[in-house]
């Protein structure tokens, strides 16, 4: 074992963190407000509406990664990030629309129809009454589903970008020292994990608090 | 359209709601057809033995893994809830260290570096059976812990008080309702395992994703081979969720 | 209450240390043919040939519509195991795993397209080169056909792994490369504008330079050999294959497959076309 590859390969290993870096928090962000987007119009009252965004969910959940990332790069002709981007926060996005939805059955119904009687409009209502509480509740699926996020980058190597996993399957392919290189990914994306995890504790805890 | 004025959120649906539905699929299914219609549809229908032989395979590593995944789930997840010291750390070490390692990464290793410890050779089917298991048991302990969770303490006091032994509490009133409690995320889970057999091709098995990747290389058609993996996994992964919904009855009732 | 953060952390820094600390003990995975032994013998008394081709790569390996392994390499595989006589079983193999299926010893010797490279003979063997490719550039049709036109701006794309990346190092000054994980992919992106060449093998680009497709080769770059890889420190085995290649190329039998899955004769001689060498 030549623990010292991963030494001479730093360079590489951390310009793919990069890449991953930016691909994971450009996701992260796209894919919830994507999912907050669709988990609000699946509460509209038009019954069309709803089962749009329920379709949406459906469709999107069940068709692999690849195929929306692939579809904006060689169909739609994207370049390669932002296809890679795009393409995971809306597979991501249908995840956490479910998991929005799960927090919204979670509040109380008669809390809207007590702001309703109160004359707030709905958009009132869901920003002041059901928003926040459905957020602190979800933060839990939602730590889940950023980790998720973390370990889906890996679809971008296709496009040809050079993340985290293509640099570690590059050690395999140049140096055949296939179980440093497996270590090397896992306890890289294991911390990235770690750090996740902590961040969206510390985050919860101050939204709690307020 | 029914947007009623007295309530808050989704109304009931009006006739005209429910046809302007029907109409606005039957558009979008249209629409799809005609944006693929001039491709190459016979290199998938010349192969479509094989592509439906493989779909075969995986959906068998599928069912076996999760066969296999739930039992030493709910072990692990039973031994991490409350067993001796040691099988409880054992649990969760296991838990851990599989859920954080990347996928293919677990397959690599039984598959490769489980010989180099033993000098034996695993073969591929064992490996790939061995790991996407594991991995199943991982996954779905997590998810049947949440599902313990769920179940108030004081159905398990009131048991014991009753005399029971915990072994029977468990059996006879947390697990059935932890098991109902956690049939959406035992849902995603299992479609979740559905996506991942696609890593196998690695120990030489060919799947359902494998197949439409090497057909592609020989007759270089994406759009018609990328169209049919998306609607075989749709199919597939609607299929599963339906089918494991249908195992409970109150759950069907209650939606 | 536990802090979930830390807990995880220390189980997954144990877990790493205990696998790090367990595998440096592992038999180095290069002397598996010391402890698989003579595979000739091995295969004679097995009675069976494990074949590792590739199954993503025609004409030299791929699958027909009902996933049987075709092509070249299977095809030399059968001739080879009719030669031993066993039976013969086909792996199939990626450019990841071939070097660890030979390593656990999933295949007995590959028959794909592997370039014998200084790196990869530190931890395999090889036979005698038993095809002699070329190594070209689809581009677009009416671009320049001069790989060394190739510089930045423009962009050459292949897939990952793959020999063809030095090359691109050697004849184009600072390439811009774009790597895949799979040819189609890179030829796609080449349609859409999106690289400006892709480097592939002569043998493979049929698929993808169709009449009508609006691509073309450029000019060669270079020739590419590919061995039969086998376990390091195999003697017997390798100059059994050695030999066997020039057999059979002497028979006729290798032209009429190469024929087959080429549409042309070799332009390439296996060794001097009067006498056999035997250890080579």
């Amino acid at each position: 074992m030549r623990w010292s590859v991963i030494w001479d390969y730093r360079e590489a290993l951390l310009s793919g963190l990069a890449y991953t870096l930016a691909i994971t928090a450009l996701t992260m962000i796209g894919a919830t407000l994507l999912g907050i987007l669709v988990a609000c119009l699946h509460q509209h009252p038009s019954y069309v509406v709803g089962r749009l965004a329920e379709t949406y969910v459906e469709v999107i959940r069940n068709i692999p990664s690849v195929i929306k990332v692939f579809f904006l790069y060689f169909v739609a002709g994207l370049d390669a990030m932002p296809a890679a981007v795009l393409g995971l926060s809306i597979h991501q996005s249908s995840y956490i629309a479910d998991v929005l939805d799960a927090g919204f059955r979670s509040v109380p119904r008669e809390q809207s129809e007590a702001a309703w009687a109160c004359g707030h409009s709905r958009l009132q209502i869901l920003h002041h009454v059901l928003l926040p509480q459905v957020v602190t509740t979800v933060m839990p699926p939602l730590t889940s589903q950023f980790i998720e996020i973390v370990k889906n980058s890996a679809v971008a190597m296709l496009l040809g970008i050079k993340e985290l996993t293509f640099q570690t399957q590059n050690i395999d392919v140049e140096t055949f020292r296939g179980f440093e290189a497996a270590t090397a990914v896992t306890v890289i994306y294991l911390a990235l994990s770690l750090t996740i995890a902590g961040g969206m504790a510390l985050i919860g805890r101050q939204l709690t608090w307020r | 359209m029914a947007v009623r004025e007295g309530t808050f959120g989704p109304a009931e649906p009006t006739a005209l709601d429910r046809w302007l539905w029907r109409g606005l699929v039957a558009a979008g299914l249209l629409l799809l057809v005609w944006l693929v219609a001039r491709e190459r549809w016979e290199v998938v229908f010349a192969s479509g033995a094989f592509l439906l032989k493989s779909l075969g395979v995986s959906w068998l590593l599928t069912v076996t893994s999760v066969a296999i995944g739930l039992p030493a789930g709910i072990l692990l997840a039973v031994l991490r809830a409350g067993g001796p010291p040691i099988l409880r750390h054992l649990a969760v070490a296991i838990i851990e260290l599989v859920r954080a390692t990347p996928q293919l990464m677990v397959i690599f290793w039984v598959f490769f570096a489980v010989p180099a410890f033993t000098g034996h050779k695993v073969p591929a089917w064992t490996a790939a059976i061995t790991s996407l298991s594991l991995i199943a048991a991982s996954y779905l302990a997590e998810v049947v812990r949440a599902g313990l969770a769920s179940v108030p303490r004081i159905q398990v006091e009131s048991g014991l008080a009753t005399g029971l032994s915990r072994a029977q509490i468990l059996s006879t009133i947390v697990l059935p309702q932890a098991l109902r409690n956690m049939l959406p995320a035992l849902i995603a889970t299992i479609v979740m395992m559905f996506k991942i057999t696609s890593l196998i091709y690695v120990v030489g098995i060919t799947d359902f994703f494998r197949a439409v990747i090497l057909i592609n290389n020989r007759e270089f058609e994406p759009v018609a081979l990328y169209t049919t993996l998306a609607a075989g996994y749709f199919i597939c992964c609607s299929l599963l969720s339906w089918l494991i919904r249908s195992l409970d009855p109150n759950y069907v009732l209650a939606q | 209450m536990y802090n979930p953060i830390s807990r995880r952390a220390a189980l997954g820094a144990t877990g790493l240390i205990v696998g790090a600390a367990g595998l440096s003990h592992a038999p180095a995975m290069a002397q598996g043919a010391t402890a698989m032994g003579d595979t000739l013998a091995k295969v004679k008394a097995a009675g069976k040939l494990l074949a590792g081709v590739r199954n993503d790569f025609p004409p030299m390996g791929s699958i027909d519509t009902s996933g049987k392994a075709v092509g070249f390499g299977p095809d030399i595989a059968e001739v080879f195991a009719k030669k031993l006589g066993v039976a013969l079983e086909f792996v199939p193999t990626t450019s990841r795993t071939r070097i660890p299926l030979i390593q656990n010893g999933s295949i007995d010797c590959e028959f794909g397209i592997t370039t014998p490279t200084v790196e990869r003979e530190k931890t395999v063997d090889f036979s005698i080169p038993y095809v002699w490719d070329a190594v070209g550039m689809i581009i677009k049709e009416g671009s320049s056909g001069k790989v060394a036109d190739y510089g930045p701006p423009k962009k050459v794309a292949t897939t990952q792994g793959s020999y063809i990346i030095d090359l691109f190092k050697q004849y184009i000054v600072n390439p811009d490369i774009v790597l895949f994980q799979e040819y189609p992919d890179a030829v796609q992106a080449l349609r859409n504008g999106k690289v400006d060449a892709v480097g592939v093998n002569v043998a493979s680009s049929v698929a993808y330079v169709r009449p009508g497709s609006g691509l073309m080769m450029s000019e060669n770059m270079v020739r590419d050999p590919w061995g039969i890889m086998v376990r390091p420190n195999d003697s017997n085995w390798r100059n059994w294959l050695n030999y066997t290649l020039q057999v059979i190329w002497k028979e006729g039998t290798y032209k009429a497959i190469w024929q087959k899955h080429m549409g042309a004769e070799p332009d390439f001689y296996m060794y001097s076309p009067y006498m056999l060498q035997p250890g080579v």
